[in-house]
């Protein structure tokens, strides 16, 4: 009974209706299609692997 | 596996984010050995989590099964009889693969598959080299063991273990060289990092996998907070609550999409993540008073 009252007595949160966020991915950087850049590879040096600039 | 089955053998074994990967090969046949930064994460002893043959090959595809995921120019993956098959290629070889890899199905063995007509014959190689080592440990922390997450991390001279987080141009990179002089700074790396969940706590390691800074290192630390970058006007820090950094912190994270059940364990961590470790937006004036707003922020936090 106790338990009960308290939990009435607690306010209830608002209702915050649900809503879509879209979030801005890059493709090609999140399933690792592009290579990461490695040392001393100077910018501007097209990577041989995967065509993107280095050292940008 | 047997790895070391004669005295030819030559090895090495990678360690990030407490997980090592053995790499063997016929020492008379091939040489192997890894580069620049990623030395830092070579060891000597452990038990490895995945042992690796790698052998010079022709890279027969008719085995590999059907395609499970296509990346694009670089790789795609493929399933056939509980092995999958990385196919790695080169813009600049054309469509043929220069490098096959099979796995089981745990990813607790594989084989290396290297076509000798795209590797110089005088140079070591490095049968995991990019992205085939990302990859690889993508696969693994899938499974059960952390997360990979697009940002830059870094311990303060207290010991403390700060995340900023963010994409390509967000200010990783810039982070880093701000913090890079702070007295009793480490910077784990100014682009990767590995979350792992380990006797209740949240740890981040730093990867080989760098960004512009080239600063990698194989060190950890718990995790104190996440710093969500955006470019401001002036130096302000908003907290972030659980929902909002879950998303931020997701898009930018490496799942493997390939796999259903690693994208659930994904989402799961890093909204365990997300709900243990106090999360901001961090709008910064890219210059050296960051560091000092940090470090004055942290401090009258009690909890911190």
């Amino acid at each position: 009974m106790g338990a009960k009252s308290e939990k009435e007595a607690k306010p209830k949160k608002p209702y915050v209706k649900p809503k879509v966020v879209r979030v801005q991915l890059t493709p090609e950087e999140v399933v690792l299609g592009t290579c990461k850049s490695s040392g001393g590879s100077g910018a501007g040096v097209l990577c041989r692997l995967c065509g993107a600039i280095l050292g940008s | 596996m047997e790895l070391q089955n004669n005295d030819a053998d030559q090895k090495f074994l990678l360690k990030v984010a407490d997980l090592t990967v053995a790499v063997v090969c016929d020492g008379r046949e091939l040489e192997i050995g890894v580069k620049d930064e990623k030395q830092e994460f070579i060891v000597h002893e452990g038990a490895p989590d995945v042992k690796i043959r790698a052998v010079w090959g022709e890279l027969s595809e008719s085995r590999m099964g059907f395609k499970l995921f296509d990346a694009g120019s670089v790789w795609q993956l493929y399933q056939n009889d509980g092995s999958y098959f990385f196919r790695l290629r080169s813009l600049a070889f054309g469509d043929r693969p220069y490098t096959i890899a099979r796995f089981n199905r745990n990813f607790s063995e594989g084989e290396i598959l290297l076509h000798p007509d795209f590797f110089d014959p005088g140079q070591a190689v490095d049968p995991l080299s990019a992205p085939l080592d990302e990859l690889l440990y993508g696969a693994l922390l899938g499974r059960g063991r952390g997360a990979e997450i697009h940002g830059c991390g870094l311990t303060d001279a207290k010991g403390r273990g700060h995340l900023f987080v963010g994409k390509s141009g967000a200010g990783k990179t810039t982070i880093a060289r701000l913090w890079q002089d702070v007295p009793g700074t480490t910077i784990l790396s100014d682009d990767r990092i590995i979350l792992r969940k380990l006797e209740e706590r949240i740890w981040m390691y730093g990867t080989p996998w760098h960004g512009d800074g080239g600063m990698a290192s194989p060190s950890c630390a718990p995790l104190r907070r996440i710093y969500f970058l955006e470019k401001g006007q002036r130096n302000e820090l908003l907290p972030k609550r659980k929902a909002g950094a879950t998303l931020a912190l997701t898009a930018c994270s490496f799942p493997p999409f390939y796999n259903r059940e690693a994208i659930e364990f994904t989402l799961g961590f890093v909204g365990e993540v997300a709900g243990e470790i106090p999360c901001f937006e961090l709008r910064v004036v890219p210059d050296r008073r960051v560091v000092e707003f940090i470090i004055d922020q942290i401090s009258g936090d009690r909890a911190a």
